[in-house]
């Protein structure tokens, strides 16, 4: 197996693979959210099986690092004719190192590696990694190594350059242009396909030429971008093959860090000088190794000279590569539609999309600098007038408010677009702001817990018959999934059963965006500083406390963030022991639930958890649906159709024993799903009127009904389900700051007006994301630090929601809002400016 | 000469390019100078969470001197007003903070409530 072969090319790129996966392992726990909400519990256990298996799967890399450099170090020479760079190197290297000087480098890079092995192997790197700069440093040292690798090929082969005569900017310039046009052609068929069938108003004649226009003008400005920059570093460094071929290497890589930062960088909230060093170290990684490569293949053809382009992206062929040619067209097609059908599983705010899309813009560059001419000219007035042409229209194209809501729809379709109009168009209007939400965000800092109490000296409760006490928040459960919010269901009808024995609250929003932050809430039936976690939990877990005291026993599902919340207890038995958090399933929980309920009489019962069937995580890919699930997400409902069953069971088996009137049972979700809306599905940093609304059943004990004063109609909270608690044993919770909840059982008309017009703030767990809610939840204003944009939403009553444009004056008073709500978080916190503010510039 | 003038050319449309890439950022980020992250500007806020409006009052007037055009300023003036009881001021301080903001903010129900000092 020579350096050349195409067996040795995969073997190295295996070897490289596997330290770009450690290096996105790192990266991902390197944000604390992610390392609690997707490895720990192991959401794909895929990648807790990579962790597993790293140390003893570095040893097989090792080894097959040692058989792919054996080429290199063993003690005589290839034989290959070397040209007389190559030779002045060896020869320089030789004067460094001695005999066989030359091989020196590699081996003692294989040393360093097999102790760096040993090392793993002794003290397991990959599942010691969660949050902090340590991860990010793995993640360094492991993008490092391919650049080790690429090294030693470039001074292997050193001699394969040349560089591009100027004249060649003509077919750079073909290039550019031609795969502008060519991305821009194929994406708008992807988009005219996906978009079949699809009711959409904003794209008639009229949407589809303006998406279409813009399309162009975006992906020719950045085609036109490319070729002007390769253009000119050919031009400046026409003399100089070596400086030339850096300055590629420099642009390309600087271009993959710059997405890498923008994609995954944003997503995962990677700031900072480490973070910089990671996606500069991502960058070079990929293209030195690409070069790297590259060369090693061209060494194998003797006396094969190319431009440095050439290296990246392939010589021109020749017209018996027509079959090729045809297979890499198809290929490229292939990969949009790929890409576009894997981000619909599984996606973290496109992330998966957009990177689909940067991998077919690099291909189609690469497959027509293949199929293109060297011998072209292009006129010098040619050059500028298509050049221009882009310039110009961005200057006189100004999208009004139809056309701009035109536009979001057509992103929703054609994936390339949103990637180039959101690289040539999302500016960050309000930077400071964006610091100031990301400083706040996610606080590093320690944090010492507060006493949250909504009942002072709490005693146990006077009441003599205490309910039976059942919370049941369904992960990612819409309210416009139950017949009970939304007429047109037609799959849950013992859902919709218990809901009319129920206390329905239409109005209802989570307190943050995303399980890590809104279940705390819950418990704490607060809004909280944002920080995972506050340890010890206990002081602000006012829920816990209610029980603790009055001697209930809790049968709870301990999953990641359970554990962190709970104080052992011996009066708490555990609900699904031994199954993984992210295979909790309602159906065998209220089973397990029923086994407790013989006990029921010795001690109040409350029982608490989790269930995941209808997170996107765990939703089929396709289903076979009935008619019923028309006009609905049939994957996600169906699985709420098979939890509807087993709710109804449950009630059945409480009617049964006589305990459905003695019980409080609350079915709620954490945070709400985006099911195709926009073309996002599942749920990440952002938020969206999709992804705030919760269901909030509530069957109350018959004690409560008696006394309860109910407005069905009023904003209700997540937060506001413990204080609810505290009233059903006969309390009056009175929240001590304002970031508390309110009962909503006992809520007079007072209370009730007060609430509808309260301001609300609510928070993505997983980012500096936050939204005002006003008017009674008919108002919603979000404020993304992430991708640097804010959006606003109206509704009238239980109407859909829509789109409104953000005017100054609403960007000015809603941010203030967030700044005062997290000022507020500051003060009931005790959250010191300087240790919340440390990342802040 | 003749490469020259075609390299001239390339830099001159690269140079273009990155123009007109970089001016909506510089646009957005040259605003009237007013940093509504600055000690000054932070005291006012933080003042009117904890509803302590005298001492906030000196400060946001000292501010509006400075930034006569910023509509935060005068939307913290309306605040601090109907905060002190003084309808008519936080009337007058929201009609600056539309007329600067360049567009009406009647629908905010935030807003509304400081529109609603009049009626009291």
């Amino acid at each position: 197996m020579t350096p050349s072969s195409r067996a040795w090319t995969a073997g190295r790129l295996l070897v490289a693979g596997f330290c770009w996966m450690t290096a996105a392992y790192a990266c991902v726990a390197s944000s604390t959210f992610a390392s609690l909400q997707f490895l720990q519990p192991r959401v794909f256990p895929w990648i807790g099986t990579f962790s597993d298996w790293h140390p003893a799967a570095s040893w097989l890399w090792l080894a097959a690092v040692a058989a792919l450099f054996w080429e290199d170090v063993r003690p005589h020479s290839t034989g290959r004719l070397q040209p007389p760079r190559a030779k002045r190197a060896t020869a320089s290297l030789a004067l460094a190192f001695g005999e066989g000087g030359k091989a020196a480098p590699t081996k003692a890079l294989l040393a360093l590696l097999a102790a760096g092995v040993a090392w793993n192997t002794a003290w397991p790197v990959l599942p010691s990694l969660a949050g902090g700069t340590r991860p990010l440093v793995v993640a360094i040292v492991a993008f490092a190594i391919p650049i080790a690798f690429a090294i030693i090929d470039h001074i292997e082969v050193p001699g394969c350059r040349s560089s591009d005569r100027p004249a060649e900017d003509s077919r750079l310039f073909i290039v550019g242009v031609a795969t502008a046009l060519l991305v821009t052609a194929l994406y708008t068929a992807f988009a005219s396909i996906t978009m079949a069938g699809a009711f959409e108003p904003d794209l008639l004649t009229e949407g589809l030429l303006t998406g279409l226009g813009w399309s162009l003008v975006d992906h020719l400005w950045i085609g036109c971008t490319a070729f002007l920059t390769l253009a000119v570093i050919a031009h400046l460094a026409s003399r100089r093959p070596a400086l030339h071929y850096a300055a590629i290497v420099a642009t390309l890589a600087a271009a993959l860090a710059l997405a890498f930062a923008r994609l995954v960088g944003t997503a995962l909230g990677m700031h900072g000088v480490a973070a910089a060093c990671v996606t500069a170290a991502f960058g070079t990684s990929v293209v030195a190794t690409w070069g790297g490569l590259r060369l090693r293949r061209l060494a194998g053809d003797a006396g094969v000279i190319v431009p440095p382009l050439d290296i990246f992206f392939g010589t021109p062929r020749s017209a018996s590569s027509t079959v090729r040619s045809a297979l890499a067209v198809a290929g490229t097609i292939g990969l949009a539609a790929a890409g576009a059908a894997i981000a619909r599983l599984a996606d973290w705010d496109f992330v998966l999309l957009k990177a689909g899309v940067l991998a077919v813009w690099v291909t189609a560059f690469g497959l027509v600098h293949r199929l293109t001419a060297t011998r072209v000219r292009v006129p010098r007035w040619v050059v500028a007038l298509v050049c221009l042409a882009p310039l110009a229209a961005q200057q006189t194209m100004h999208a009004n408010a139809d056309q701009r809501r035109m536009l979001g729809r057509y992103e929703v379709y054609n994936p390339s677009f949103r990637l180039a109009h959101g690289l040539l168009h999302d500016v960050t209007a309000t930077p400071a702001f964006d610091r100031f939400l990301r400083a706040n965000t996610s606080v590093d800092a320690a944090i010492t817990p507060v006493n949250l109490d909504f009942v002072p000296s709490l005693a146990p409760s006077t009441q003599a018959d205490k309910p039976l006490i059942f919370v049941f928040v369904v992960d990612s459960l819409r309210p416009d999934y139950l017949g009970a919010y939304n007429p047109a269901v037609r799959f849950t009808p013992r859902l919709d059963a218990f809901a009319a024995e129920s206390v329905v609250f239409r109005n209802a929003f989570t307190r943050f965006g995303g399980t890590g932050l809104s279940v705390p809430a819950i418990w704490a039936g607060s809004a909280l500083v944002h920080k995972q976690y506050v340890q010890p939990f206990h002081p602000m877990n006012t829920l816990e406390k209610l029980l603790d005291v009055n001697g209930y026993r809790k049968v709870v599902g301990r999953d990641s963030i359970m554990s962190r919340l709970l104080e052992p207890s011996p009066r708490a038995d555990e609900l699904d022991a031994g199954v993984a958090n992210m295979d909790y399933r309602l159906c065998g929980t209220l089973g397990q639930i029923e086994g407790t309920l013989a006990s029921a009489a010795q001690a109040p019962i409350f029982a608490y958890s989790l269930p995941q069937d209808v997170h996107m995580s765990r939703l089929p890919a396709t289903v076979e649906s009935g008619p019923e699930y028309r006009g609905f997400h049939a994957p996600y409902a169906t699985k709420v159709h098979a939890i509807d069953a087993c709710v109804g069971h449950f009630v059945d088996a409480l009617k049964a024993r006589g305990l459905y009137d003695r019980s409080l049972i609350v079915l709620t979700s954490d945070h709400g799903e985006m099911l195709g809306e926009d073309g996002r599905f599942g749920h990440s940093t952002h938020l969206f009127p999709q992804v705030v609304r919760v269901p909030l059943i509530v069957h109350l004990p018959a004690t409560l009904v008696r006394r309860a004063t109910i407005d069905v109609d009023t904003l209700a909270l997540s937060t506001d389900i413990t204080p609810t608690i505290y009233s059903a044993l006969g309390y009056q919770p009175s929240p001590a700051n304002p970031l508390m909840g309110r009962s909503l059982v006992t809520m007079d008309t007072r209370a009730a007006d007060a609430r509808r017009h309260e301001t609300v703030v609510i928070a993505s767990s997983y980012g500096p994301v936050y939204a005002v809610l006003q008017d009674n939840g008919q108002r919603l204003y979000i404020a993304d630090a992430l991708n640097g944009n804010d959006l606003a939403y109206e509704r009238n009553g239980a109407g859909p929601w829509s789109t409104v444009e953000v005017t100054a004056a609403a960007r000015t008073v809603n941010q203030f809002l967030i700044r005062q709500h997290i000022d507020e978080v500051s003060r009931v916190f005790h959250v010191d400016d300087t240790s919340a503010h440390h990342g802040e510039h | 000469m003749k490469s020259l003038t075609r390299t001239a050319l390339l830099l001159a449309l690269l140079a273009a390019y990155v123009a007109a890439t970089v001016r909506p950022a510089l646009e957005h980020g040259a605003g009237s100078g007013f940093d509504a992250l600055a000690p000054e500007s932070r005291f006012v806020e933080r003042a009117i969470g904890e509803q302590r409006f005298v001492d906030a009052l000196p400060v946001a007037l000292q501010l509006r001197r400075a930034y006569s055009a910023e509509p935060l300023v005068a939307y913290w003036l309306a605040t601090i007003y109907q905060g002190l009881g003084r309808a008519a001021d936080a009337r007058s301080a929201l009609d600056d903070f539309e007329r600067l903001s360049g567009s009406s903010s009647g629908g905010n129900p935030s807003t509304k409530a400081l529109a609603a000092v009049d009626a009291d």
